[in-house]
């Protein structure tokens, strides 16, 4: 029985880590090259889910809705910077209070939308068995699923940021926007596209969170926390950090569900607090002044 | 030595005479309007306008962006319940809540000697959250979700307090009187003495007038005496935070305040240990916000519930401040105003332009009012109506043609 | 104030360095700055002057080496404490406050000189201690700003800029005065005027000067030593004599200046 609870508060905790990752790496992103904390970050996850979930009822196939909210979510996110942050430029604290609002908007607007209720898409809807058993213990196999998904994407969006001309071009802006501008890259077009990216990282983690966490209105609010807790623990401008930062918060928090439920966020929080006070760059991060 | 003194302070008078009015115009309100539901709202408003005063000291007027300022606010509400409810005295169990709010903030902003800008806001997020979430919890002290019942305290029941109260609202106005026929003694100001005098003359007389006996019987009725009292209480106690805080903010602390906001590192450089003075300012604001937490707590709910001290409440006063002004001092107050009275009207608005489902709405409504807001009047209501006012101010001074100067 | 003799050192840095991961931006450097002398640091970009500057100020933190200012080691204090020192230093990178108005702006500065007592009591007024105000005036002058005191300061063309960030510096009458770059973001005409409001506080208060510069003109007519730095290290000092007829420095400016 203890074996069973271990297995999968492990799996689930790596799982829900390669979700935190794929959310973190967009909030990481944005920050990098743009100074700006992106509240709206956490109800753009959720309205991603909610999406996947209408896309699914109407497509009846899971990786085309997916496929479908990440692109929707890219268009979501530069349209977003280009009529609302555009405007701000130059004025990060005004920036962050505009998402911190927006945040507000986008999960009232969800629940005026979708309704109080939510959309609830179990891993058998998708054609996945709830779960299989392993070594004697029921895991849930569509968590498994997604630890792999997740290290896919890890390693595409590793493929893009390091291989490809784009990618070297968000990497040289989330460093230094005076390096950027230096190779002759257009800071406001990068940063369209670079929130543009990010928003779209986050509806794909909600569409993805989908089966699992479920389209309600809450999930906007825990995730954002739990985003800002590994970016800041990871150390912004670092992918290896983002990604270690997550997996780390992902099994403490999936932990502390499993054995003690009463802590289950105030340990990420501690663990900020304490990163925040002795390495305020992160575990892993190079530091922005 | 006592001639200087004297003088000292009634030119603090004078120069106050606009809160004074009103402080007097509100204070004289239940006589001539005694409507207890009005009453109720404009003491919770009085007590959140108290709160975004506090918050606007740090991020408005020192640049320090904290996201954890309703721990210091929830927690002078829950100190009050603690202190009171365990026996000791009303005004020891005030102390002790602004004491607990000063010490909170300083708490928090002795991170600034490692973290900075984005990464103390989210450290200020997570510290509010974690005293938040593990209270919550302490179901024995907290009440949990459901909460405790506010320590209301006895002593405003009693009706005989309205007049201690009336007593200090004619010291004001005889003072306001003084002044007014001062400015009518000053041949440049005889025309503005004169009508002021009249319109107080009118209010006090209106005021004095509507004071029967009906309304004298009613307020024998305990509930309705409180109702009175607090509301008297949190306006004298607003009133006077506000003198207090414009006060601070003309002094030597005032200016570091604001220089810091211009450029900290400049001013390290130039000698000041800015942190401790970013700390002072920490503390003086805990003040404030511990002292409308525990306003709220006595005289402006019926339920204390532990959400007081979560990130709610801070959006709350982040969206006051950026409605208001940041900065203004007196803009996060009108922001809070404006807010919560249109929160508590919501239904009734609804229904008077024949909408009334968008009553529910009230999050959306006022998030996108937010998002416009940041978008188009970075400044807020206050800010922006302050640098076209002292346009219009000017233009209109040319206008008339040199006219009476303005002290 | 009288003229300070000259062989009173009033500051010293020994075998300061600072590394940054591989890089050495700052390589044992030693210099001796005698009272009431004007010293100018001179070198090709990225020579480390101004992060010399910084760690004079205490802004950065040396990896090795010490700063001693009037015999007081002041390697590891914070910034506030060196500048109660007597310690001035403007920017090569304007740092003013745009919102304050030129007066404010240098008051406030000279405020930082209030005793903590009066500077916390929040019912005295910050403009009713007359002898900041008149500091402020009295710096303003000097760098030929008094005239527009009451604008505010983010109208300023940038030459007046740069003077408002000297007046700042100078609020506080401070006995040694960094100046970083002061001819910099000044336009052609203006650089006589700035000059001119040096040695006018040379004149007037005789503080100790360390000057970065890179124009001839400033160093000819205000230094009386330099010291010339290249990739972090000191390769030659002595008075502005005897530096001009250096040929090891001519080569190393004219190869890689700017």
């Amino acid at each position: 029985m203890v074996f069973e609870n271990v297995l999968n508060a492990a799996i689930n905790g790596f799982s829900y880590g390669m979700l935190l990752f794929i959310f973190a790496s967009g909030l990481s992103i944005v920050f990098g090259l743009m100074d700006v904390l992106n509240f709206a970050h956490g109800a753009y996850f959720m309205l991603g889910a909610y999406v996947t979930w209408t896309l699914f009822s109407t497509t009846h196939n899971f990786v085309i809705a997916l496929i479908a909210v990440l692109a929707i979510g890219v268009c979501v996110g530069a349209a977003t910077e280009f009529t609302l942050l555009r405007p701000l430029y130059g004025r990060p604290v005004y920036q962050i209070l505009l998402t911190l609002g927006l945040f507000f908007v986008v999960n009232q607007l969800v629940l005026f939308i979708w309704g109080p209720l939510g959309g609830y898409l179990g891993p058998e809807d998708i054609g996945v068995p709830q779960v299989i058993n392993f070594l004697g213990a029921d895991v849930y196999l569509y968590r498994v699923i997604l630890a792999v998904a997740g290290v896919a994407t890890a390693i595409a969006l590793y493929a893009f940021l390091n291989r490809t001309n784009i990618g070297t071009k968000v990497r040289a802006g989330s460093e230094s926007r005076e390096l950027a501008e230096i190779f002759g890259i257009n800071i406001k077009t990068l940063g369209t596209a670079i929130f543009g990216l990010g928003t779209g990282l986050a509806f794909f983690a909600g569409g993805l969170a989908e089966p699992w966490v479920g389209a309600v209105p809450s999930t906007g609010t825990d995730f954002l926390l739990l985003g800002f807790i590994v970016v800041i623990v990871g150390g912004m401008g670092s992918f290896s950090g983002t990604f270690l930062g997550a997996v780390l918060i992902g099994v403490v928090y999936e932990f502390s569900q499993y054995f003690l439920p009463e802590i289950t966020f105030v340990a990420p929080l501690l663990i900020m607090v304490v990163v925040l006070l002795v390495r305020p760059s992160g575990l892993f991060g190079r530091g922005k002044s | 030595m006592a001639g200087t003194t004297a003088a000292a302070v009634l030119s603090e008078f004078a120069r106050s005479r606009w809160l004074l009015a009103a402080f007097v115009l509100m204070s004289l309100l239940p006589l001539v309007y005694p409507s207890l539901y009005w009453l109720t709202i404009l003491c919770y408003l009085f007590t959140m306008g108290l709160f975004a005063l506090s918050y606007d000291l740090v991020l408005g007027r020192t640049g320090v962006l904290s996201f954890g300022h309703a721990a210091c606010f929830g927690l002078g509400a829950y100190a009050v319940y603690w202190v009171y409810l365990a026996g000791y005295p009303f005004w020891l169990a005030v102390a002790t809540a602004m004491l607990l709010g000063a010490v909170t903030n300083v708490a928090m902003g002795t991170a600034l000697r490692r973290v900075k800008g984005v990464y103390f806001a989210m450290f200020t997020l997570a510290f509010a959250e974690i005293i938040y979430l593990y209270l919550e919890k302490q179901t024995s002290i907290t009440g949990g979700t459901g909460g405790v019942f506010s320590p209301r305290p006895d002593f405003l029941q009693n009706p005989a307090l309205i007049f201690v109260f009336i007593g200090i609202v004619v010291l004001a106005a005889v003072f306001i009187a003084c002044f007014l026929v001062f400015s009518y003694m000053r041949k440049g100001a005889r025309v503005r003495g004169a009508v002021g005098l009249v319109l107080l003359a009118c209010l006090v007389g209106y005021a004095l007038y509507s004071l029967d006996s009906s309304v004298l019987s009613q307020l024998q009725a305990p509930i309705n005496a409180f109702t009175v009292n607090a509301y008297l209480l949190s306006a004298l106690l607003m009133f006077l935070s506000y003198y207090l805080v414009s006060r601070l903010s003309l002094s030597p602390l005032g200016a570091i305040m604001t220089a810091i906001r211009e450029n900290g590192e400049r001013m390290d450089m130039v000698g000041y240990d800015t942190f401790r003075y970013k700390l002072v300012i920490m503390a003086i604001s805990g003040l404030f916000a511990g002292l409308s937490g525990a306003m709220l707590a006595s005289l402006a709910s019926f339920i204390l519930t532990p959400d007081v001290m979560s990130a709610t409440y801070t959006l709350n006063v982040l969206l006051y401040s950026i409605l208001g002004g940041i900065g203004t001092l007196v803009g996060p107050v009108i922001g809070a105003f404006v807010v919560e009275f249109l929160h508590f009207n919501i239904g009734n608005i609804a229904s008077f332009i024949g909408v009334p489902s968008i009553a529910n709405w009230w999050m959306l409504i006022i998030g996108v009012f937010y998002v416009a807001v940041v978008l188009l009047l970075p400044y807020g209501i206050v800010g922006t109506a302050m640098m076209k006012g002292r346009r219009t101010l000017d233009a209109l001074r040319k206008a008339v043609g040199g006219g009476e100067s303005r002290a | 104030m009288e003229r300070a003799v000259p062989e009173f050192e009033v500051m010293r840095t020994e075998a300061l360095t600072r590394r940054f991961g591989e890089k050495v931006a700052v390589s044992k450097v030693n210099l001796s700055v005698k009272a009431g002398t004007c010293h100018a640091v001179v070198g090709p970009n990225g020579a480390g002057k101004s992060t010399l500057f910084n760690l004079i100020c205490g802004v950065l933190k040396p990896t090795a080496g010490r700063v001693l200012v009037s015999g007081i080691e002041t390697t590891r204090f914070p910034p506030h404490k060196i500048a109660a020192l007597g310690v001035g230093r403007s920017f090569q990178v304007l740092s003013i406050f745009s919102n304050l108005t030129v007066l404010e702006n240098v008051r406030i500065a000279a405020q930082s000189l209030g005793r903590t007592r009066t500077n916390l009591n929040p019912f005295s007024f910050a403009y009713s201690e007359t002898r900041f105000i008149e500091m402020a005036h009295e710096a303003l002058e000097v760098v030929g700003l008094a005239d527009k005191s009451p604008l505010p300061a983010s109208v300023l063309t940038p030459s007046d800029k740069r003077k408002l960030d000297m007046a700042i510096a100078l609020a506080r009458k401070p006995r040694i005065l960094l100046l970083d770059e002061p001819t910099g973001g000044v336009s052609i005409e203006d650089i006589p005027a700035v000059i001119g409001a040096v040695k006018n506080v040379r004149e007037k208060w005789n503080p100790t000067l360390l000057l970065i510069e890179h124009k001839m003109e400033a160093i000819k007519s205000l230094a009386d030593f330099m010291t010339v730095m290249d990739r972090g290290a000191v390769i030659a000092e002595g008075t502005t004599g005897e530096i001009e007829r250096n040929e090891h420095v001519q080569e190393v400016y004219l190869g890689r200046t700017a």
